[in-house]
């Protein structure tokens, strides 16, 4: 019986033998997952900066959801804040790939909110969701309501290198996300119209 | 040895991996780094830019642009110095830290986005064009018109601070901002009320029948000889016991002030605290001259308007039946002068509507004078309400005792206010000086530009207020008001008493010396005057220069019986209340009455009477004078509807009438800001019902619907008084402004105080402040009270209402 003998490997090539293992480890299981997630924080980012960039412009629309020429009729255009907010997201949409959401009447959503300023006596409101407008001669009080605009996206970010075999959102399918971004509206009485 | 070094090679990829992590992540944290920083500075520098911008705006809307010459050099300046100003702003902003002191200004645009050294900005101010999409706009005439926004543009040179070392270089940040063209509609709220003349500086003058002048030199000691300078043939004919020969001339004796102070309150010594909203005597028609005796003068002795004295109801020169025309044709519906000498039917003919007169003493008490008797002064009957039975006496030069504040006329104390655009507050002096005065070729009404008028002394200044020195065809008010007889002004100056001939012959007459008078009196009445300056140059130039606008004017003073609803909303101009009977305010230039004889009912439906009697407001409701009105209208352009309230004056003469500046023309001018003259009170309510029923006005202008509203402008009321209406008004006029609360209606309100009243000030406080309780905090919508304890702080408050309107950031 041949004794089993023990012998020790030439330790040359050692160290590319273990960096298969590593860089199978370092790309499969760090490196493009970190790049995924990476990627899709940064485009959540995006979305996240369209979804303000829409807010701050709207916030300084004249009406809400009707278009007015300054000056009358054929000056400068100014669409009311609910197609300000979603004409400038979409326009920031269109600037980073894998930034996208599916556009219907509420996504982007922008909505109305009056809330009651603290110590005021006024009753609590609901929110009105655009293209719906407070309706004329609904004009806030200014007084007892900070009336703001949300608005708010349902969209997706995709991952930079999407992976077939399994189904993780941010790393290897697109992630939903649902962000939103606020401001305070500069000409409340433009929210009847 | 060889066993350590094999085992020191086992697990070297781990290290490896270690280090390929950690330089991974090293960069991840670098991009991620400098990818914040340079949103970061994105951000910063785009609020620079924003800060900049509006910073620029306001300062073009703070700015003085009032009264522009013909190339805007006042607004030249104006956007200049905003340009400098957003300059500034900029420069003194931070990025990451850094100051942004040392950014350099470039031009054209293009030189904005050149890449410099890192930390290295560039900054570009310029004017813009709203109405083009914001273009950029020359600073030259006349493209400057048109640069109503201030845009900042800005270019960073941002270097990354660990990205540089793989590669990625300097980034150029960009960013722009511009000041908006707000929209703004808005309705001025003006008050018109009596008390709005209570600061001028005027003269209560007695004009008389001076049957002592014409005596031989030294026969009376004290006397001049005045000879008969003209008229030859119109000595007394000696009928009804008339003496023939010369027998007087009009004399203008000044009734002095109880002080120093020509001030209209301070003649009449007012009491504000127990009556703040002022006084109700006027210094131009209405002058409703007997309401100077009245229960708030603390005068020591009360200036009392003497109707006998000053009311000629004897149409002489026309027969003593049928119509009484054109002799009454003149001020305002009054006679010419208060001396009833009958031309050419010499002394003692007088007519008593169906007969002559015959002035045996004693026999018709109710003439003015007894031009028969020569004796220092002319005895007419004592009717004042203070009066005595029996004849008085008044002294023919000499102001003393107790009860000699007898007055017939009250006029401004004008003087040369310099050249065009005359520049509020124009105060005249404490006593008239002469003067002579050429209109300029920038003065609105095209009557009196260009025309050389002169006032030597008061006895000028009395017959120009009355139109006697108006050439008119086929009319010489000269000589029916007996001027060609000559005539003589005493002015008293302490214990100095001075007579002069007044110098005045047929040939001093000119045409429009009423309306010349009148312009200069209403430049010269306060606080009025700078009032209307500070609306016009501190509001309405700023708005219609800097924003896209409609305006909208509603002059109130009383509500009651005149107006075509005393509750309103009355749109269009109004004829002031009055009435026919004694004493009754804004009736016309004087009382209506003359003893037992009213001459409104006597003569009515004959041409005796001014526009400002009877005569319908052109383009409004009602008779009398006119406290214009302007609705707020859509439809029209900007320059309709801000020349329509800031346009000028409009003025006419009809029937032979001068009606200046309170027209019945029917034009849109007429109806502008300048057309309004003081008279009666304090009816805010009206007002202001009328003024928010102007943004509820169907086609014209409705804010509760989509297509008769402008729904991006702000919608404002800039409520101006020097008052506070009575009780009975206050709550009305509160319930108006707590409507417009939720109808995104801001009230401004003005609150001017040119008498230094704390009962005033805090009536105003309570009725125009910023708590609930007030117009301005009943509004919301950002309303907001702002006092004045100065006419030369109006134009400020209408500044800053003005700013508050055309900020807005595009």
């Amino acid at each position: 019986m041949a004794k089993f003998v023990t012998k020790r490997r030439k330790s040359t090539g050692a160290m590319a033998a273990e960096y298969v293992a590593t860089m199978y480890v370092l790309f499969l299981f760090i490196f493009f997952p970190v790049l995924n997630l990476g990627t899709c924080g940064m485009r959540a980012f995006f979305l996240w900066f369209a979804c303000n960039q829409a807010t701050m412009l709207a916030a300084k629309a004249k009406t809400f959801n009707t278009l007015v020429y300054v000056p009358e009729p054929s000056g400068t255009p100014y669409p009311g804040a609910y197609a300000t907010a979603r004409a400038r997201a979409a326009q920031i949409r269109s600037m980073f790939p894998g930034v996208d959401w599916t556009t219907n009447p509420t996504n982007p959503e922008v909505r109305i909110i009056r809330a009651v300023i603290p110590g005021s006596s006024a009753p609590a409101v609901a929110d009105v969701i655009g293209p719906n407008t407070l309706g004329l001669g609904n004009i806030p009080d200014v007084d007892q309501y900070v009336c703001t605009l949300r608005v708010t996206i349902n969209g997706q970010v995709t991952p930079l290198i999407p992976v077939p075999w399994f189904n993780i959102q941010g790393l290897s399918s697109p992630m939903f996300l649902r962000v939103s971004s606020e401001a305070q509206f500069e000409n409340p009485p433009g929210l009847q119209f | 040895m060889n066993e350590r070094r094999i085992r020191n090679q086992k697990g070297a990829a781990v290290t490896g991996l270690v280090i390929a992590l950690f330089m991974f992540i090293m960069l991840a944290g670098f991009f991620a780094f400098d990818s914040s920083r340079l949103q970061m500075a994105q951000r910063e520098l785009t609020a620079t830019c924003d800060a900049a911008s509006l910073a620029g705006t306001a300062m073009l809307t703070s700015l003085d642009i009032a009264n522009d010459d013909a190339t805007a050099s006042k607004l030249g300046i104006a956007q200049s110095q905003a340009c400098a100003y957003a300059r500034n702003m900029f420069q003194n902003g931070n990025m990451l830290g850094q100051s942004l002191g040392s950014a350099s200004v470039v031009s054209p645009y293009s030189a904005v986005s050149t890449i410099g050294n890192p930390g290295d900005c560039n900054v570009m101010i310029s004017l813009a064009d709203p109405q083009q999409q914001f273009v950029g706009v020359s600073p030259s005439y006349p493209d400057r018109l048109n640069g109503r926004a201030i845009m900042c543009y800005a270019g960073y040179t941002y270097n990354p601070v660990f990205l540089g070392g793989i590669g990625v270089g300097k980034v150029l940040l960009q960013a722009a901002s511009g000041g908006g063209l707000p929209q703004v509609d808005a309705v001025l709220v003006f008050d018109y009320s009596g008390s709005m003349d209570d600061a001028t500086n005027v003269t209560f003058v007695r004009r008389t029948w001076d049957s002592t002048i014409n005596s031989p030199a030294g026969t009376t000691a004290g006397q001049t000889d005045w000879s008969n300078p003209t008229v030859a043939g119109i000595a007394g004919d000696g009928s009804s016991g008339a003496p023939a020969g010369p027998h007087g001339m009009v004399h203008y004796i000044e009734v002095p002030p109880p002080a120093s102070s020509h001030r209209l309150s301070d003649y009449l010594v007012h009491d504000y605290t127990a009556s703040p909203n002022g006084v109700q005597l006027n210094v131009l028609p209405p002058q409703s001259l007997p309401v100077s005796d009245n229960v708030y003068s603390n005068a020591p002795n009360k200036y009392i308007f003497d109707r006998n004295l000053r009311v000629n109801t004897i149409p002489y020169g026309v027969p003593t039946t049928g119509t009484p025309a054109a002799k009454f044709a003149k001020e305002y519906g009054t006679p010419p002068g208060n001396c009833t000498l009958a031309y050419p039917y010499g002394y003692g003919k007088f007519y008593n509507e169906a007969s002559l007169i015959d002035f045996t003493a004693g026999v018709n008490v109710n003439a003015a004078y007894n031009t028969n008797l020569n004796v220092p002064g002319s005895p007419v009957l004592n009717e004042h309400a203070r009066g005595t039975a029996g004849f008085k006496y008044y002294p023919a030069y000499v102001y003393s005792g107790t009860d000699d504040h007898i007055y017939t006329d009250l006029v401004v104390n004008i003087a040369n206010p310099g050249s065009w655009p005359y520049t509020q507050p124009l105060n005249g002096p404490q006593n008239f000086v002469n003067f002579s005065f050429t209109f300029p070729t920038q003065e609105p009404d095209s009557d009196i530009r260009g025309q050389t008028y002169n006032f030597e002394n008061i006895g000028v200044l009395v017959e120009a207020a009355r139109g006697n020195l108006d050439t008119v065809s086929g009319t010489n008010y000269f000589n029916d008001a007996l001027l060609d007889r000559g005539s003589v002004y005493t002015t008293t100056s302490g214990s100095t008493v001075s007579k002069q001939s007044t110098g005045m012959s047929s040939g001093h007459r000119a045409a429009f010396y009423q309306k010349a008078y009148h312009r200069l009196a209403m430049l010269y009445s306060q606080p009025i005057a700078t009032a209307i300056d500070g609306a016009y140059g501190g509001f309405f130039q700023k708005i219609n220069t800097l924003t896209d606008c409609r305006f909208g004017l509603v002059g109130f003073s009383n509500s009651a019986n005149s107006l075509a609803n005393s509750s309103g909303p009355n749109f269009t101009s109004q004829g002031s209340a009055h009435l026919n009977t004694p004493d009754a305010p804004n009736s016309y230039f004087v009382s209506t009455d003359y003893g037992s004889r009213t001459i409104g009912t006597r003569y009515a439906g004959n041409n005796y009477s001014g526009p400002q009697y009877q005569q319908s407001i052109g383009g409004g409701a009602g008779t009398g004078f006119r406290q214009p009105r302007r609705a707020l209208a859509k439809p029209e352009s900007q320059n309709t509807s801000y020349t329509g309230i800031v346009g000028g004056l409009q003025s006419t003469t009809i029937n032979s009438y001068c009606a200046p500046w309170s027209a019945i023309a029917s034009n849109t001018i007429a109806n502008g800001l300048e057309n309004g003259t003081p008279l009666s009170d304090t009816a805010t309510a009206e007002a202001l019902t009328t003024a928010r029923a102007m943004f509820h006005n169907g086609s014209s202008y409705d804010i509760a619907t989509l297509s008769n509203n402008r729904p991006a402008a702000k919608h404002a009321i800039v409520f101006f008084t020097d008052g506070v209406p009575n009780s009975a008004d206050a709550g009305p006029t509160l319930t108006q402004a707590q409507g417009c609360k939720g109808e995104g209606i801001a009230v401004f309100t003005i609150g001017l105080d040119v008498t230094n009243n704390p009962v005033l000030q805090g009536s105003q406080v309570t009725f125009l402040g910023n708590l609930p309780s007030g117009l301005a905090g009943a509004s919301g919508n950002g309303g907001k009270f702002f006092p004045c304890a100065s006419a030369s702080t109006v134009r400020d408050s209408f500044s800053a209402v003005a700013r508050r309107l055309t900020q807005g950031q595009r």
